[in-house]
């Protein structure tokens, strides 16, 4: 009988994959039934080294968040070096509010897999939830403003 | 250039085996698309309830058994009503011979003006004619009983494809985001994007539209109901809803409705002042829908050039039926939707 129980109790227990979210910065301060509904707006989606996973200038549908593996960046707001982005890093969010273009290309320098979530899913998730949407946007306004002054550095070291 | 004589095989099976699914699969793809209909409609409803912390499998258990308590409300209420409108209207329609219409005002006095052409001119034979064309108009009518015994077997399994489409719809709209990262899935991380901004395309789309015509079946049956039972037509129930589905068909399907209404005046023996006030209500109903409701709820979700509509109702209805009439609209709406953001995207995403 206890085992019944206690497979009765799995059957209705979620598995809390969810939580897997947790590790982006965007989504770190979503609650966890938050984190369950954007969880199931998302994809995970597997890249080989070497694979192109997006070039300069396509169309902006998905926004990608780093799971695992590292990807790099060429070309970024028409920079010549090029950036890595790691686990915890996302891809796409600055251009989803500038143009709707990639501005860069992205290609996964080891195997990485990502999580995968449509702009119109996020948008639509961020005004069905406003909640939720206030603290996903308070922590891109954070990222934005730690970006720009990390450009600010770089270009005083580049003056000195 | 070496060939992959191991993809290609695997390929090849895979084919063989998609074909052997649609082959063996083939005689559910209707219920398929009902319950996919189904799901379109309920969905956003399912999706609100699981927004307020609901298991997704318990919003819809919730949902289906509110359906049923509405349906079974409707049943006690309106069905008998409904039955008693619709046996009422068939012996309106459907009266033993020429005999009984030649009784109503307006037909007698075609009558008499016929037996009068008969006096004038011998051996011409309009009286007779007349009652000739009545009888066999009756008769048509009166065929329609035995075409609803005749087609039993028909008739049952429309009964199973009724309870089987709730069925299937409660796995789509259960499961429906792990039936969506299944379908992208299969994509490949090249054609991952396209594949997610065509199914938001085939969502929006679709939803939207079947959303928007039940909303307005519902809205042109209350409103057809009301003017037709405020003007004094008898089954004006019946007639309403009749109307708001016949609604559905683009040009054709308001003419049915109030043909319908200003037909039952006429059969009844009503004068053409009642026969005018019936065919007012419908064109009332119809100014409405075309310029508050059908704006509002519908015309944002296609936006196809009358003609074009016009044109795709008159194909559709020589290649299938009322069906195609129906469905003919938004399916190639959709299409047309598809290959444009198709194209777009493609030469967007530098594949052609």
């Amino acid at each position: 009988m206890q085992r019944f129980f206690t497979w009765l109790k799995g059957r209705f227990k979620s598995s809390r994959k969810y939580l897997v979210l947790k590790q982006y910065s965007l989504f770190a301060d979503l609650s966890d039934f938050e984190l369950y509904l954007l969880y199931e707006l998302t994809h995970t989606r597997c890249f080989e080294a070497g694979e192109l996973i997006y070039e300069e200038g396509y169309p902006l549908e998905v926004i990608y968040f780093v799971h695992s593996g590292d990807i790099k960046l060429k070309g970024l707001y028409g920079s010549t070096t090029d950036k890595q982005v790691g686990p915890g890093e996302y891809l796409g969010i600055f251009d989803m509010y500038h143009g709707k273009k990639r501005s860069s290309t992205a290609i996964a320098q080891s195997d990485a897999s990502l999580h995968a979530i449509s702009r119109t899913d996020m948008i639509s998730f961020i005004e069905s939830r406003p909640r939720a949407g206030v603290k996903i946007l308070s922590a891109i306004a954070s990222d934005f403003c730690r970006f720009v002054f990390e450009v600010a550095k770089d270009n005083e070291h580049k003056l000195d | 250039m070496s060939i992959n004589w191991t993809k290609l095989i695997f390929n090849f099976l895979l084919i063989i085996v998609l074909i052997a699914g649609l082959i063996f699969y083939r005689w559910v793809f209707s219920y398929m698309l009902a319950a996919i209909v189904f799901t379109y409609i309920l969905d956003p409803t399912v999706t609100w309830l699981e927004s307020k912390r609901l298991p997704r499998w318990f919003a819809v258990l919730i949902l289906y058994l509110s359906i049923i308590g509405i349906l079974v409300w409707f049943t006690s209420r309106l069905i008998p009503e409904l039955i008693a409108q619709g046996n009422n209207l068939l012996t309106i329609l459907g009266h033993e011979g020429a005999d009984y219409l030649i009784q109503i005002p307006f037909i007698n006095s075609i009558f008499e003006y016929a037996g009068n052409l008969d006096a004038q001119i011998p051996g011409l034979g309009a009286a007779t004619r007349f009652t000739e064309i009545l009888d066999n108009a009756v008769e048509f009518i009166a065929r329609l009983p035995k075409f609803l015994l005749d087609n039993y077997s028909s008739i049952i399994s429309a009964v199973s494809f009724i309870g089987m489409v709730p069925l299937i719809s409660f796995f789509l709209l259960k499961d429906k985001h792990k039936i969506r990262k299944s379908l992208l899935g299969l994509s490949s991380n090249r054609y991952f994007e396209l594949a997610i901004i065509l199914l938001g395309k085939i969502d929006s789309t679709v939803g939207t539209y079947l959303r928007a015509m039940l909303f307005e079946v519902i809205a042109v049956s209350i409103m057809a109901s009301t003017a037709l039972s405020i003007v004094g037509v008898s089954n004006p129930v019946l007639i309403g809803i009749s109307a708001g589905v016949a609604n559905i068909i683009p040009y054709f399907g308001p003419f049915f409705g109030g043909a319908l209404a200003v037909l039952t005046v006429f059969f009844e023996g009503g004068a053409f002042l009642n026969m005018l006030y019936a065919a007012l209500a419908m064109w009332l109903v119809q100014v409405i829908d075309n310029n508050i409701v059908y704006p509002v709820v519908v015309g944002t979700t296609i936006n196809m050039h009358p003609l074009l509509v016009l044109l795709t109702v008159l194909a559709g209805g020589w290649y299938g039926g009322i069906f195609w009439m129906l469905v003919s609209v938004p399916l190639v709406y959709l299409i047309y939707s598809l290959v444009s953001v198709l194209y777009v995207n493609l030469k967007e995403y530098r594949i052609i």
